[in-house]
């Protein structure tokens, strides 16, 4: 963490899906914050409004049916809502990387994997044609794709997954942005490969000094990349903090009901999983989100929604009773 | 085990060198091109109450191997012995009997049920179709099955469509429970749900193996879901078994390179851990249609030698109960 104000600062965000009469509430008021240097993983499970939320603030959400309904994106000292159209594509495919989960849908397949590379650095940075090849042959190289000179003029169905997933990375990489977002980068992948991807991320982010973004599910994806995480429940952000702290301590029922979740050391035996179900979205609960699947609900989180608290040491939690629950947890 | 008097501690089920090798065909007459090696002579035996762990990455086999040893494929060599009777090489008609003793519960929640019939529909007809009961037994049958995984009884007549992923999955593990099976495949049953909805399945399997007696061979890429529920471990690596043995002793001290490598990157949910730590291999899984030679590993081992490229390494016990296929361990 170098610098201490954000570069990206998202204010009570808000996303709705409209389909006929439906409206659904994918992102109800949610707060990001991202300085240089540093890895913030957002983890949440499916519906959570996790890769909702930075699809929005990237403007690469689909709309119709998704609509920003609030808040602001601000990156850099520009306000992205507001941005034009062109202007904000500049900022979104220059000064800020994206991955996405599946790499085979980033790329197209009727192009060499070259031709792309080099399209970034013809458009974004107004090389010529030659230098854009070059500058493509040295991206390659840098995210460990072997024979790099040759295995450009491949097109993306010639690649493993691995290897498509590391394309990926170097066009989000090529423009040199001060900020990536990467969703589930290494889901659709093997675990030796996801291995891979991750260590690239790390080691291409350390060198550089960018900020990350990573929506991930999986808890230790967060764990050993992140410096601070958000859970995300229900389009909302319910506890965010330091991942240390956060996963000794946690600090709300559904960050606990997570980690009891997973399976660990232990020898067989029972996990502790949440009960129930995660919300429909169309028809969130009154009061706390959380509160049919909570063991610690009383009438209070029935009835009133848990304001986001701020704590020392940077952490911050949307729950009535977080005091208890991390005496208990 | 509820029906045989005499009981020994004979295997549930013994699967001895068991191939299968799926053609690739070319051309207007369908040439036969070359040969997908999914699974290359694979030797292992569950107990009854046991579950074996099967781990391995995409393109290892392990789900041709469940499928296999189910003879929903047909197996190309080695056999399959279900309390003790080989159905390796039964047609279709003799081995059905045996099929209630051996029932599957699939990954996907959404395409493995029919969506034309509810719920209590789907759950009830391995019942009809093996004449086990009808009517109001039936009826009843089915009703208890709900109560036992957990599904409320009113939902009998629900379509599937109108479950969440994990309750669909409940509806699987209803219907492969139906027939009182000895032995459940379960191949990557809980990998396409929600972390918190995977504990509760795992729960659920945990519990109706402790009142069932069932035997499960556990088919999965989650490493730490294999660890919770099995009691052996089987790591497989491009159609072969390259380790097996206890859990314990696989976590504690994985003795083949691909173990090690597989155990290392597993993500662990504890920020304490250093990434530096870790084992990165190099490269992807090599294709299947023509895997190396010699061991199948050895081009992204770290310690391969000479020898690694030409000999395959023999599947043999290193420590007492601990089975790994590697020549460094010649002198162990």
């Amino acid at each position: 963490m170098t610098d201490d104000t954000p570069m990206l600062d998202v204010r009570d965000l808000r996303v709705e899906f409209r389909t006929g009469r439906r409206v659904v509430n994918a992102v109800n008021g949610v707060d990001f914050q991202v300085r240089s240097g540093e890895t913030l993983a957002v983890l949440g499970e499916s519906g959570s409004g996790k890769s909702v939320s930075f699809d929005a603030v990237l403007g690469v959400l689909e709309s119709p049916p998704g609509f920003v309904t609030g808040g602001s994106a601000v990156f850099q000292g520009d306000d992205l809502f507001s941005l034009p159209a062109r202007a904000r594509r500049a900022v979104c495919g220059r000064r800020i990387g994206m991955i996405f989960q599946d790499p085979l849908s980033a790329l197209n397949p009727v192009y060499t994997v070259g031709w792309q590379l080099s399209e970034m650095f013809r458009v974004h940075l107004k090389t010529g044609a030659k230098e854009a090849e070059e500058r493509a042959v040295q991206l390659l190289q840098r995210v460990g794709i072997p024979g790099a000179g040759d295995r450009i003029n491949d097109y993306p169905h010639q690649f493993s997954g691995g290897m498509r997933q590391r394309l990926v990375i170097a066009m989000a990489l090529g423009a040199s942005p001060d900020l990536v977002v990467a969703d589930e980068p290494t889901t659709a992948l093997d675990v030796t490969v996801e291995a891979q991807i991750l260590d690239l991320l790390q080691s291409l982010q350390k060198e550089q000094g960018i900020g990350l973004v990573l929506i991930t599910h999986s808890m230790g994806v967060a764990a050993e990349m992140a410096d601070r995480v958000s859970v995300m429940y229900a389009g909302k952000v319910v506890e965010s903090g330091n991942v240390v702290d956060l996963f000794e301590k946690p600090a709300h029922p559904y960050t606990v009901g997570l980690l009891g979740s997973i399976p660990g050391e232990g020898t067989g035996g029972r996990l502790v999983p949440i009960s129930g179900q995660p919300p429909d979205l169309a028809r969130i609960p009154k009061g706390c989100a959380f509160h049919p699947r909570c063991r610690f609900a009383q009438d209070i989180c029935r009835r009133e929604t848990p304001p986001l608290q701020r704590f020392g040491d940077g952490r911050s939690v949307a729950c009535h009773f977080s005091t208890e629950v991390m005496a208990g947890a | 085990m509820r029906d045989t008097v005499n009981e020994t501690d004979r295997p549930v089920l013994e699967v001895s060198g068991l191939t299968k090798h799926f053609g690739v065909h070319r051309g207007l007459t369908r040439r036969l091109v070359a040969k997908v090696h999914a699974v290359d002579g694979v030797s292992f035996s569950v107990g009854r109450g046991e579950t074996l762990g099967i781990v391995g990455e995409s393109g290892c086999g392990k789900s041709t191997l469940g499928k296999t040893v189910l003879r929903l494929l047909e197996p190309t060599d080695g056999s399959i012995r279900l309390n003790g009777t080989d159905i390796s090489h039964m047609s279709d008609r003799g081995v059905r009997p045996y099929r209630r003793q051996m029932q599957i519960v699939f990954q996907d929640p959404y395409s493995s049920l029919n969506p034309r019939l509810s719920a209590g529909e789907i759950v009830g007809e391995p019942l009809t179709i093996h004449g086990v009961a009808k009517g109001r037994e039936k009826k009843e049958r089915v009703a208890d099955l709900f109560q036992r995984v957990g599904l409320p009884a009113e939902s009998v007549d629900k379509h599937p469509h109108e479950f969440s992923g994990g309750q669909r999955q409940r509806i699987g593990i209803a219907r492969a429970l139906s027939l009182n099976p000895d032995v459940i495949v379960c191949d990557e049953p809980v990998s396409a749900l929600d972390v918190s909805i995977q504990a509760q399945v795992v729960n659920l399997l945990i519990d109706l193996q402790e009142e069932f007696g069932l035997s499960y061979l556990f088919i999965a890429h989650d490493l730490a879901v294999v660890r919770h529920i099995s009691h052996r471990v089987a790591v497989m690596y491009l159609g072969r078994i390259v380790e097996i043995t206890s859990k314990d002793n696989l976590f504690a001290e994985p003795l083949h390179p691909y173990s090690q490598a597989l155990l290392s990157a597993i993500p662990k949910p504890d920020p304490k851990i250093k990434r530096s730590d870790k084992i990165i291999l190099k490269g992807d899984v090599p294709s299947p249609i023509a895997p190396p030679a010699g061991c199948h590993f050895h081009t992204r081992c770290p310690h391969a030698m000479e020898r690694c490229r030409v000999e395959p390494p023999v599947l043999r016990e290193v420590r007492p109960g601990h089975m790994a296929s590697c020549h460094l361990l010649d002198d162990v």
